[in-house]
C-alpha cells in the first residue's frame, strides 16, 4: 500500500483508487468503439416452425437437423415446453451457447414451444382456463394427434410450471412425463418477498381499474424485489464489458429479454393472484379451472421438479413443496447452484440442465 | 455532431483527468481531503457520447438506466472513496460519511433509487401520477370547495362524484407518506448495516481495496436492510394500502375522463370492456359447442381420445419419429441419484433427489409407476386408475 501501513476497513490509498478510476476511463473510452460495433440483438438461436395456431397462440416445433450435425430427434415422444406468461419464451434459446432448447436437441430430444403472444386490450378478459384448457390442452392434444398417441412429455417453467401443474391434474392421461423448472408451488413460504407485496393488494379494483395489467408495472415490480442489484449495480458492472463485443451483446440480449414483457390479461392475473398467490390454491386448496377443481394428487405421472438455490423470485422452498403435494410416486428433484435467470442461460445451465432431462426422460422412455 | 470525433474529445477529457488526479494525490498527505476528479461529469458526457452510437435500441436504454442510476451512485461513492483513501478512518466515520451524502437523518437512498426506476412513456406508479397531474390541479378548486358540503339537489351524483375523487386523492397521498416512510427506515437501517460491514472488513486481510469493493459492500448493506423490511408484515400493509390507494384514485380519475368524453358523444373504455367481454364469451360458447359437435357424446371436449380440435394445424409433413437404441443406450447411465425422501428446506447436496423406485433405464415404463398404477398402496392419493375416473366424471 505503497508503505503506508493502514487500519480500518479502507485498505487503498489515492495512487490504486486513481488506478481503478483510470482503468474504468479506458473502459468508458473503448466502449465508444465497442457500441457501434454492436448491431441490433438477436434472439431465438434455433430455428423453428410453426405447427398450429390458435388465436395470438402458437406452437412450434424446434427443428434440431439445422444444428451443426442436427439429426432427426431420437426421442418418441415429443417434449412441450409451457412458458410463463410475464416473459418471453425465447429465454429457453436466447443465444447459441445459451439455449437449454438446443441441449435438448442436441440429445435427441423432440422439442416444442408454446408461444402465448403478446395480449392486447381485446383479451382482458381471457382467463386461466383459456391458457390451460383451451392453449395448453389445444397445444398437447395437436401433439397427441400429430404423434398418435395418448400422452406427451410437459416441461412447465416458473408460471408455466403452475400451469403445466393444473393441466396435468386436469388431464393426467394427456401427460406421460412432467418436468417443472423453477416452479412455484407453496406461494405462502417465509421468503417469498413477491407473495408478500400479494397479500394487502386489493386485485379486483387493480385489474378493474388497470384492464391488462401493463407490462411496465410488472417490470417495476420486479425490479424493486432487489432494486440496488437490479437497478444500480447491474449497470455499474456494465462498464467492465464495454470493451467486450461478444459480452455487450449478451447483456444487451438479456437486456431485451427482460423487458420485452407481455401485458398480462387482466382476468386471467385477477385469478392467478387470487387463486395461487393469495390463495395458495395449491397448498390449501380452491384452485378453480373452468369450473374444474385442480388437485395435485391427481399428477400420478412421473415428475422432476428442478429449482434454484438462488431463486429470488420463486425461492426454492416454494418450489419443493411440490414433493408432498403430487400423486405421483415417481418424483424427483434437481437443486440447481443458480438462480431464476442462470437456470437458463448460466454455463453451468447448459452442462447440467439439459442432461439431466434427457436422462430422467430415457429413464422412461418406452 | 459529437459522435464524429469522440476519440479526440475523450482523450482531452483523459488528460484532464490525469491532473486532477496529480493534484489529488500530492495533496494526499495534508489533512484536508482531497479533491476528487468528477466521475459524474465524464460519466455524463461518455453517455451523451455513447448514445445513439449503436445501432441496438437496447443498447440506447442500458445506457440511459446507466445514465439515471449508475453514474450517480458510483460517482459519490468515488468520492467517498477518496476522502478516506490512504486514512486511518474506522468504520462509523466512513459510514457516517457517507450518510451525510446521501442527506443525513432524513435521507431517504431507496426513495431515490426508485423515482428514477422510470423512464419516458413508461407505464409507473410515479409516471401515472405525474401524468395525471395537470389534470388532478384542474379539478382541486370544485373538489376543495364541495368536499365538506352535503349532497343535494339536481347536482347531488357530480358532488358525491367529485367528492369520492377528493378523498382518493387525500387517501393515495397518505399511503404513499406511509411507504416512502418505510423506504426510508430502509434506509437508515442500510447506514447501519454498512458500518457493521465496514467494521467487518476492518481486520487486516479483508480489508476493502478499492472504490468497487466500498460500493458492493453498500450495495449489500441496502439489499438486506430492505428485505428485511419487504419481507415484514408492516410492509405488506403498508405496500398494499400505497397501490390500492393509487388504483382508486385511478379509478376516480378514469371516471370523470368517461364522464367527460361521454358528454362529446365519444365511447368510453367501459363500453369497449364491454364489447370484448361479450366477444369473449361469445367465443368460448361457440367453442364448447363446437368441442360437443366434434366429440359427438357430450363430454364438452374433454374425451381422452385424440380428436380433431381446436387451433389450426399448419400442414406439414409428419414429424419424424427416429427410434434408434442411442436412447436405450445413453439411459443405461442415469444421471439421477437415488435419495431419501424430500425435506424441503435442507435439500441441497444431493443435485437430484427422489422419491418412490428408481426406474431402470431398459424398462419400458418406470418400475415405480407401474407399482403405482396397480397399487393401492400409493401414498396421499388413490390409486392411479380410480383418479382417473375420479377427473373423467368430473370432466362429465
Amino acid at each position: 500500500m505503497n508503505g503506508i501501513d493502514l487500519n480500518g476497513p479502507i485498505g487503498f490509498t489515492p495512487d490504486p483508487l486513481a488506478q481503478e478510476a483510470m482503468a474504468m476511463q479506458a473502459k468508458l473510452r473503448a466502449g465508444l468503439e465497442t457500441l457501434p460495433r454492436v448491431d441490433d440483438v438477436s434472439y431465438g438461436a434455433t430455428e423453428k416452425e410453426e405447427v398450429w395456431r390458435d388465436g395470438k397462440v402458437v406452437l412450434y416445433r424446434f427443428r434440431g437437423d439445422t444444428l451443426p450435425g442436427g439429426r432427426a430427434p431420437t426421442a418418441k415422444v415429443p417434449l412441450l415446453i409451457v412458458y410463463a406468461l410475464v416473459n418471453r419464451p425465447y429465454m429457453v434459446d436466447l443465444q447459441s451457447d445459451k439455449s437449454i432448447v438446443r441441449g435438448l436437441l442436441e440429445r435427441g430430444e423432440d422439442v416444442y414451444v408454446l408461444d402465448w403472444g403478446y395480449p392486447d386490450r381485446s383479451d382482458r378478459y381471457l382467463e386461466l382456463d383459456d391458457y390451460i384448457q383451451r392453449w395448453i390442452g389445444g397445444a398437447v392434444d395437436h401433439l397427441r394427434r400429430t404423434y398418435r398417441m395418448d400422452a406427451v412429455n410437459v416441461l412447465g417453467i416458473c408460471q408455466g410450471g403452475a400451469f403445466s401443474l393444473c393441466y396435468s391434474a386436469l388431464n393426467p392421461a394427456k401427460v406421460r412425463n412432467l418436468i417443472t423448472m423453477v416452479t412455484p408451488v407453496d406461494f405462502h413460504t417465509e421468503d417469498n418477498m413477491l407473495s408478500n407485496w400479494t397479500q394487502g393488494l386489493d386485485v379486483d379494483l387493480f385489474v378493474d381499474t388497470l384492464g391488462n395489467v401493463p407490462a411496465d408495472l410488472m417490470n417495476m415490480c420486479y425490479l424493486t424485489l432487489k432494486p440496488w442489484r437490479l437497478f444500480v449495480q447491474k449497470y455499474v458492472g456494465l462498464v467492465d464489458i464495454l470493451d467486450d463485443k461478444a459480452a455487450l451483446e449478451d447483456f444487451l440480449r438479456m437486456e431485451k429479454w427482460i423487458f420485452d414483457s407481455p401485458d398480462q390479461a387482466g382476468e386471467a392475473f385477477r385469478q392467478f393472484i387470487k387463486q395461487f398467490y393469495q390463495g395458495n390454491g395449491f397448498v390449501k386448496g380452491g384452485i378453480d379451472i373452468g369450473g374444474r377443481p385442480v388437485d395435485l394428487a391427481h399428477v400420478d405421472m412421473p415428475v422432476l421438479n428442478i429449482f434454484a438455490q438462488q431463486d429470488h423470485l420463486v425461492p426454492p422452498s416454494s418450489s419443493q413443496a411440490l414433493g408432498g403435494l403430487v400423486g405421483s410416486d415417481d418424483y424427483s428433484e434437481l437443486s440447481f447452484r443458480g438462480g431464476h435467470i442462470g437456470i437458463y442461460v448460466s454455463g453451468r445451465a447448459q452442462r447440467e440442465v439439459p442432461q439431466a432431462i434427457h436422462d430422467w426422460l430415457a429413464q422412461r422412455a418406452g | 455532431m459529437a459522435h464524429q470525433a469522440p476519440g479526440n474529445d475523450f482523450e482531452a477529457l483523459a488528460r484532464q483527468y490525469w491532473n486532477q488526479w496529480g493534484e489529488m494525490m500530492r495533496g494526499a498527505a495534508t489533512p484536508a481531503a482531497p479533491s476528487m476528479p468528477d466521475w459524474n461529469q465524464a460519466a455524463a458526457w461518455w453517455s451523451q457520447m455513447a448514445r445513439g452510437a449503436s445501432q441496438a435500441a437496447e443498447a440506447e436504454d442500458a445506457m440511459q438506466r446507466f445514465n439515471t442510476q449508475a453514474r450517480g451512485w458510483f460517482g459519490q461513492m468515488q468520492q467517498l472513496a477518496a476522502q478516506f483513501a490512504g486514512r486511518n478512518a474506522d468504520a462509523g466515520e466512513i459510514a457516517r460519511s457517507w450518510k451525510q451524502m446521501l442527506g443525513g437523518a432524513g435521507g431517504n437512498p431507496f426513495a431515490d433509487v426508485f423515482s428514477k426506476m422510470g423512464g419516458p412513456g413508461q407505464h409507473g406508479f410515479d409516471s401515472w401520477q405525474q401524468q395525471a397531474r395537470p389534470l388532478l390541479d384542474a379539478i382541486q378548486a370544485p373538489m376543495r370547495q364541495w368536499s365538506q358540503m352535503p349532497a343535494f339537489g339536481f347536482a347531488r351524483e357530480h358532488q358525491e362524484r367529485w367528492q369520492a375523487l377528493a378523498q382518493a386523492q387525500m387517501d393515495a397521498q397518505s399511503a404513499t407518506e406511509a411507504y416512502q416512510a418505510l423506504l426510508a427506515e430502509a434506509g437508515q437501517d442500510a447506514f447501519e448495516r454498512f458500518e457493521s460491514k465496514l467494521a467487518e472488513r476492518s481486520e487486516p486481510g479483508r480489508q476493502l481495496t478499492s472504490a468497487r469493493a466500498l460500493f458492493d459492500l453498500w450495495i449489500d448493506a441496502a439489499e438486506e436492510a430492505y428485505a428485511e423490511i419487504a419481507l415484514s408484515p408492516r410492509f405488506r400493509e403498508t405496500y398494499g394500502r400505497f397501490v390500492n390507494g393509487q388504483m382508486r384514485l385511478r379509478a376516480a380519475v378514469q371516471g370523470e375522463v368517461e364522464h367527460a368524453t361521454a358528454q362529446l358523444g365519444m365511447p368510453t373504455r367501459t363500453e369497449i370492456d364491454a364489447a370484448h367481454r361479450k366477444i369473449v364469451q361469445l367465443e368460448r360458447e361457440l367453442r364448447r359447442l363446437r368441442d360437443r359437435m366434434d366429440d359427438g357424446d357430450g363430454t364438452g371436449g374433454r374425451s381422452e381420445a385424440p380428436r380433431a380440435g381446436r387451433g389450426e394445424t399448419v400442414k406439414r409433413a409428419a414429424p419424424k419419429q427416429v427410434a434408434t437404441s442411442e436412447r436405450a443406450s445413453k439411459a443405461a447411465k442415469p444421471a439421477l441419484r437415488k435419495a431419501k425422501p424430500a425435506a424441503p428446506a435442507k435439500a441441497k447436496a444431493k443435485p437430484v433427489k427422489r422419491k418412490g423406485k428408481p426406474a431402470k433405464a431398459s424398462s419400458p415404463r418406470p418400475a415405480a409407476k407401474r407399482a403405482a398404477v396397480t397399487s393401492s398402496s400409493a401414498p396421499r392419493a388413490p390409486s392411479a386408475p380410480a383418479k382417473r375416473t375420479a377427473v373423467r366424471k368430473q370432466a362429465r
